[in-house]
């Protein structure tokens, strides 16, 4: 009995060793990446006018890295600490209120993509330095940025693939300089998959924006609605702004069911291949807006609901984005192995989802073109990437 | 547009600003006209007394007299330009500005940028906030305590 006692009193104490050693007080980074984003944007220096557009001028490729720009890094220097140890984390919680339906906030939003516009700053200063692998990480960075960003909502949805967008053309743009290196590409190629494989969902975001609409199509909020709805031009009749006004209980209930209804046959069309999918989605927009006339119910759903047709493009472009980025990180070390670029595409590499088909690849003077074999329809034009090998 | 019609067109557009009244217009004349009167009598032989003897030079002289004075009056009081009506937009708050609604619209009228724009007015009417970060540097502000 003693003995059983003496052993309970060894593991007791051990297991309260164990406890204190990795107690939550001296636990850094936290385990929920938001903490360290808001503290980020707490002391983000904000730029002068001037130092904003050289940033805007220094990412399209118009300037290269002067002191100013440096001078503003160096200013924020501990946001790029903050915001590359929450990209590290794994979970991101930005503490949204959506019982409060469309009237959550969402500060966040344009500080990460400030934060980011530091971070391609930094990578075209250090890619000009010689440090490819560094600033492909910025460029990493964002990536995992983009996924904590999330996709609750539809706007934060719109933000992260802003972001990715953001991340690839400045990789591209890395890439066109880095020499042959297997390892720094092996290793670019197998975090770009990891980041896709966990990337946000536009159907994840469509079943939430669900929700939060869902909450929002009451009496009591008509009045934020309607303010909300004056400001875009697309808004609503004055006729239909009368009739939502003065709706009631069964009218809203009514408009909550078309909504649902609406949302319920968009996850489904976004299943289909890109032509199909956009045919899909602009019937059923048009046909919210044409019932919206005879149909008290579809007022709201035709003036709430988003350009879904440009949502379903800008998110086909960003995973194609992806896919080209993929396929020329294999013809990049393709180039490594073998000291020169392929004659044709290599068979298995990642596909062009606007049509479906592998990408139509074509060697240039300066490198190689990835081309999309069908038509971006809100554009109606076709679109190519295009990747510079360093000489 | 040429330079007579610039004038025609520039007078038509700030005429409601110069205000003229009977009496006004009468005392403007006669001033000019006691004008006139003391240059000539002053006897000055130029080409102004020459042409303005005859009453019609008078009057003629006179109105230039008068278009000159709305014009001083009109560079002196500039008009306000009132921005277009269009719409009526009630004036929102910083935290209304970025609520999910807010932003969505901001994205409806203008993309991604006009989202930026919306959250960016709304941080600079939100104020200032720490520049300092490290503990250190908030102990130089605080002079060491």
């Amino acid at each position: 009995m003693k003995t059983v006692n003496q052993k309970s009193l060894i593991l007791t104490c051990i297991s309260v060793i164990l406890i204190t050693s990795v107690s939550p007080a001296i636990a850094y980074p936290p385990d929920n990446a938001a903490v360290l984003y808001y503290k980020a944007f707490l002391i983000l220096k904000e730029p002068s006018e001037d130092v904003k557009k050289m940033m805007a001028d220094l990412r399209d490729g118009k300037i290269k890295p002067n002191d100013e720009i440096r001078q503003y890094l160096q200013d924020n220097r501990y946001v790029i600490e903050f915001v590359e140890t929450a990209a590290g984390v794994r979970d991101c919680d930005w503490g949204y209120d959506i019982s409060k339906g469309f009237d959550v906030m969402l500060p966040e939003l344009s500080k990460i993509r400030m934060t980011a516009f530091l971070l391609t700053a930094k990578a075209q200063i250090l890619s000009e330095e010689g440090d490819y692998k560094a600033a492909l990480g910025k460029c990493l960075t964002i990536h995992r940025m983009a996924r904590h960003v999330g996709d609750r909502l539809l706007i934060s949805n719109l933000v992260g693939i802003a972001l990715n967008a953001l991340a690839n053309k400045h990789i591209g743009e890395i890439l066109s300089q880095v020499p042959d290196d297997i390892e720094t590409l092996t290793s670019l190629k197998n975090q770009i998959y990891d980041i896709t494989s966990r990337a946000n969902s536009l159907k994840a975001a469509m079943s939430s924006e669900r929700e939060i609409a869902l909450q929002q199509i009451r009496k009591e909020n008509i009045g934020t609605i309607l303010d909300s709805l004056g400001d875009v031009p697309d808004g609503m009749s004055k006729e239909s702004i009368e009739k939502v006004r003065n709706g009631d209980e069964e009218f809203f209930r009514a408009s909550r069911e078309y909504y649902s209804n609406l949302v319920t046959s968009v996850l489904v069309a976004l299943d289909l291949p890109y032509p199909e999918s956009h045919k899909q989605l602009k019937q059923l927009s048009e046909k919210a807006e044409k019932q919206a006339a005879d149909n008290p119910a579809a007022i709201l759903s035709a003036a709430l609901w988003p350009a879904v047709t440009r949502i379903c493009t800008l998110d086909v472009r960003a995973r194609t984005h992806f896919n080209a980025l993929k396929a020329a990180i294999d013809i990049y070390i393709v180039r490594a192995k073998t000291g020169r670029l392929p004659d044709t595409l290599p068979a298995g590499l990642p596909r062009d989802l606007f049509s479906g088909k592998d990408f139509e690849y074509e060697k240039t003077k300066d490198g190689f073109v990835l081309s999309f074999q069908s038509k971006d329809l809100d554009k109606d034009e076709i679109s190519k990437y295009e990747f510079k090998v360093s000489k | 547009m040429k330079p007579a019609k610039n004038i025609e067109e520039f007078v038509k557009l700030e005429k409601p600003d110069v205000k003229t009244g009977g009496t006004m217009d009468e005392r403007t004349l006669d001033d000019s006209f006691a004008a006139m009167d003391e240059t000539i009598r002053a006897g000055r032989p130029n080409a102004a007394w020459i042409i303005l003897r005859s009453r019609a030079a008078k009057l003629a002289a006179a109105a230039v007299i008068i278009v000159g004075v709305g014009l001083m009056m009109v560079y002196r009081n500039p008009t306000v330009q009132q921005p277009p009506q269009q719409t009526v937009s009630v004036a929102k708050s910083p935290a209304e500005m970025l609520t999910a609604m807010s932003l969505n619209m901001a994205w409806r009228r203008g993309g991604i940028e006009a989202m930026d724009e919306q959250s960016s007015k709304a941080f600079k009417m939100l104020g200032s906030k720490p520049a300092k970060a490290t503990i250190e540097e908030l102990r130089v502000e605080l002079n060491g305590v």
